[in-house]
């Protein structure tokens, strides 16, 4: 029989509010299900069960017995996220891993001893597992047995983790009253009316007998009273994001408390992120609005990131541009993973980039000047000078020594102007002999260009894609002014204007 | 005897200033001495501690392949900013552009910063830069302008250069305190900072402050004749550089790309054939 480890989350639903608000903790708090007259306690803070505050009170008795009560609705995204959260933790010792939902789940421990070399692995496992729980905000408890119902039996045991050592999970079990094995069976009262009322009672009945009268129901309860349990764990399949949500006490019309507590999700998120070794690719903001709307949106990040901040102002940016039509009721946040870029380090070459960083860096720039605006620039086919092109940033590994510095080759560069500038140019024989800049409409952001021409040096033929209907056309000159600066000028012949696009500096 | 001196001049010491005035006031020297041995050397004077930075060894400058690193001792000093000032003309592009292709050739990640739109990939390649390693920003303000090239800095790019183009400059001069944050920048992660700017924008916040002069084109041919632009010659000037000896002059050549957009000169508009 394999060991069998469950976690247990007592008081499941506050503990994952708590989990999202953490400054809550030693408060007296209670989470209520249903609304108005109908809203119930299902489970309350030890503040507010020392008042004799208990699980199905209305709210109005939760509130006779203590004013300031602090009281929580129910967060089914919260809960979600929380389980989610306990079965990555589960995932992170076990690949084997079943998600029995409200704060349960069991992992098979086979093979793992040999990571607890100590004196009592088992123990030194369920400390690890209650220690890892502990750092990802959440009370956990841990027992260990060799069958589902043991463990988690034990689980629910205080003074974590308790194990149930092989071989003894009938006497531990025997004890029990019988519902512990199924709460909602018929096959319970019947032996009820026959007289048994503990486990141990009905495991000591025959099993053969059992198996007839019964059925195969019968039998199966037999077994798991007798400490048996051959149905093997349920495989979990993890979702392929991951996500973290809430639903807000009041609606927020503001944007700043929404990331503020957006902050603490998304860092909740980035955590579970690098306990995968993950990071964020795509990031989806949804919001529900009031009374019943919605408001979408996906950031498509330039590099995978895990950096809570730069995530947040990325959602800040985005939502300044975008901003949703109604107060907001609730959201949840979904990060698509995808493996971060890793890097090797050089002894003797130049130092790289940190993959981590620049995927921080590139998100930045992306929220703050667009996509179009950032990125590697390459070259392109052709003979316009303002012609460009962009691609993403991916600078290859440094070299591993470092090369020898090329001296300067002392080209004089041209500042292109994009786009050109356009000119009146008075010209003698086709020669420029004055330019001036055309004052229109927006111009007053371009640089004024004017003055009589020194020295003219052209035409210089250019044409592109003369086969097209696109012909580019054009007579370039190089100019200097008597008051100074040299230009490139160009004529083009298609609709005789005059522009500047570029200046020798 | 004694006690009866000592119960006389009481009275008059009472109406003398107090004795801490009196006494010299203490010195760092006289602290340090007072500490266990073990701490004496964490306790210093501001003096001491201005002279202690004046001494650290500097890290490596960051060598740009032009008249730069003979005004700035061997090329940009890292976690500095330093500006580059000049007119149309001056060589001020040319210098930049010098410096990305001295980094990028290297294996050096560099990040242009291009508030005026104006470097051409064609250019650059043949002014030696790799592409690849080469982050092309292009903000429209200097208010953007300011807070990439902080993002680059930070993200650990080792060179980080600001063109601020010709004027106008979109947001003008801005306010110093941004330059003062960005040189803070530049120093907390040792990033070499070179902005390059029509007209003085950092002030204070500027380690080393290069004036590029008037450049003088160079033509070949005479008058009458077709003419060529064979250069252009312009001048550097250190005006300011902290720890080092400021009004040096270098001189700076520079050359036109060689046929990098043009075919064959033609003598008249209606002269040109097609290819």
């Amino acid at each position: 029989m394999p060991r069998i480890a469950c976690l247990f989350t007592p008081l499941f639903p506050l503990a994952a509010r708590l989990r999202s608000e953490p400054e809550l903790r030693g408060e007296a708090v209670a989470i209520f299900q249903g609304n108005s007259n109908a809203a119930r306690v299902v489970a309350a803070a030890r503040r507010a069960r020392q008042v004799g505050i208990r699980p199905g009170m209305s709210l109005t008795q939760a509130r006779a017995l203590l004013p300031n009560l602090i009281v929580r609705a129910r967060d089914m995204p919260c809960e979600k996220a929380t389980q989610e959260t306990l079965l990555e933790i589960a995932e992170s010792f076990s690949p084997r891993v079943e998600d029995v939902g409200e704060g349960v789940a069991y992992l098979e421990l086979d093979g793992l001893d040999r990571h607890f070399p100590g004196d009592s692995p088992e123990q030194d496992l369920g400390h690890a597992l209650t220690v890892t729980t502990d750092k990802a905000g959440l009370t956990t408890w841990v027992g260990i047995a060799s069958s589902k119902l043991a463990a988690r039996v034990a689980a629910k045991l205080p003074a974590s983790p308790n194990l149930v050592p092989a071989g003894e999970e009938a006497s531990f079990l025997a004890p029990l009253p019988l519902r512990s094995l199924a709460a909602e069976v018929e096959i319970i009262e019947t032996l009820e009316r026959w007289g048994i009322r503990s486990v141990g009672d009905f495991a000591r009945l025959p099993k053969n007998e059992v198996a007839s009268r019964l059925g195969e129901t019968g039998r199966q309860l037999h077994e798991k009273a007798r400490g048996l349990d051959p149905r093997p764990l349920v495989p979990y399949q993890p979702p392929p994001h991951f996500a973290e949500g809430m639903e807000l006490e009041w609606p927020l019309v503001n944007l700043e408390p929404f990331l503020f507590v957006a902050g603490a999700a998304l860092k909740r998120l980035c955590q579970r992120l690098e306990s995968r070794g993950l990071a964020c690719a795509r990031l989806e903001t949804s919001l529900r609005l009031e009374p019943d709307g919605h408001h979408q949106r996906t950031l498509q990040l330039p590099a995978p990131t895990r950096e809570a901040k730069t995530l947040l102002t990325l959602i800040r940016l985005d939502l300044e541009a975008e901003s949703p039509t109604a107060p907001v009721t609730g959201f949840t946040i979904v990060a698509h993973p995808d493996r971060p870029r890793e890097a090797q380090l050089s002894l003797f070459g130049p130092p790289a980039l940190s993959p981590d960083k620049l995927a921080t860096t590139l998100a930045r720039l992306f929220a703050l000047l667009g996509s179009e605006r950032v990125g590697s620039p390459r070259t392109v086919n052709g003979h316009r000078p303002e012609r460009s092109a962009l691609v993403e940033y991916a600078p290859p590994p440094p070299p591993d020594v470092r090369p020898e510095r090329q001296a300067g080759r002392g080209l004089l560069a041209i500042r292109t102007l994009r786009p050109p500038v356009p000119l009146e140019v008075i010209s003698h024989l086709s020669c420029p002999r004055e330019i001036l800049s055309i004052i229109s409409e927006g111009s007053a952001k371009r640089p004024r260009i004017q003055g009589r021409v020194k020295v003219a040096s052209g035409p210089w033929a250019m044409e592109e894609e003369w086969w097209t209907e696109k012909t580019v056309e054009r007579d370039y000159w190089d100019i200097e002014l008597v008051d100074g600066g040299i230009f490139r000028i160009f004529y083009q012949r298609s609709t005789g204007e005059w522009y500047a696009d570029g200046i020798y500096d | 005897m004694a006690s009866s001196q000592a119960l006389t001049t009481a009275p008059q010491r009472a109406f003398e200033a107090p004795e801490t005035t009196s006494r010299p006031p203490a010195t760092i020297g006289t602290f340090r001495s007072r500490l266990p041995q073990h701490l004496r050397s964490h306790l210093n004077s501001g003096r001491e501690w201005v002279q202690q930075r004046a001494a650290a060894p500097l890290p490596p400058p960051f060598p740009t392949a032009t008249a730069l690193d003979q005004l700035l001792v061997g090329g940009l000093p890292q976690g500095q900013l330093v500006e580059l000032v000049g007119h149309r003309s001056s060589g001020r592009f040319s210098t930049i552009l010098a410096s990305l292709a001295t980094a990028t050739s290297a294996g050096e990640a560099a990040a242009l910063v291009d508030l005026g739109d104006a470097f051409d990939p064609q250019l650059a390649v043949a002014a030696g830069v790799d592409l690849e390693r080469l982050l092309w920003a292009r903000p429209g303000h200097l208010k953007q302008t300011l807070i990439s090239a902080e993002v680059l800095i930070a993200g650990g790019f080792p060179l980080v250069v600001v063109d601020l183009g010709t004027p106008p400059v979109p947001g003008g001069r801005g306010v110093e305190a941004s330059w003062l944050r960005l040189a803070k920048a530049a120093q907390s992660h040792q990033a070499a900072l070179l902005v390059s700017s029509p007209y003085r924008v950092s002030g204070t916040a500027a380690a080393g402050v290069v004036k590029a002069g008037h450049g003088r084109a160079l033509w070949s041919g005479a008058a009458p004749g077709p003419r060529l632009l064979v250069g252009l010659s312009s001048h550097l000037t250190l005006q300011k550089m902290r720890r080092q000896r400021g009004n040096r002059t270098e001189t700076l050549h520079l050359q036109p790309p060689a046929a990098l957009i043009y075919g064959t000169p033609t003598t008249s508009i209606e002269g040109k054939s097609r290819p």
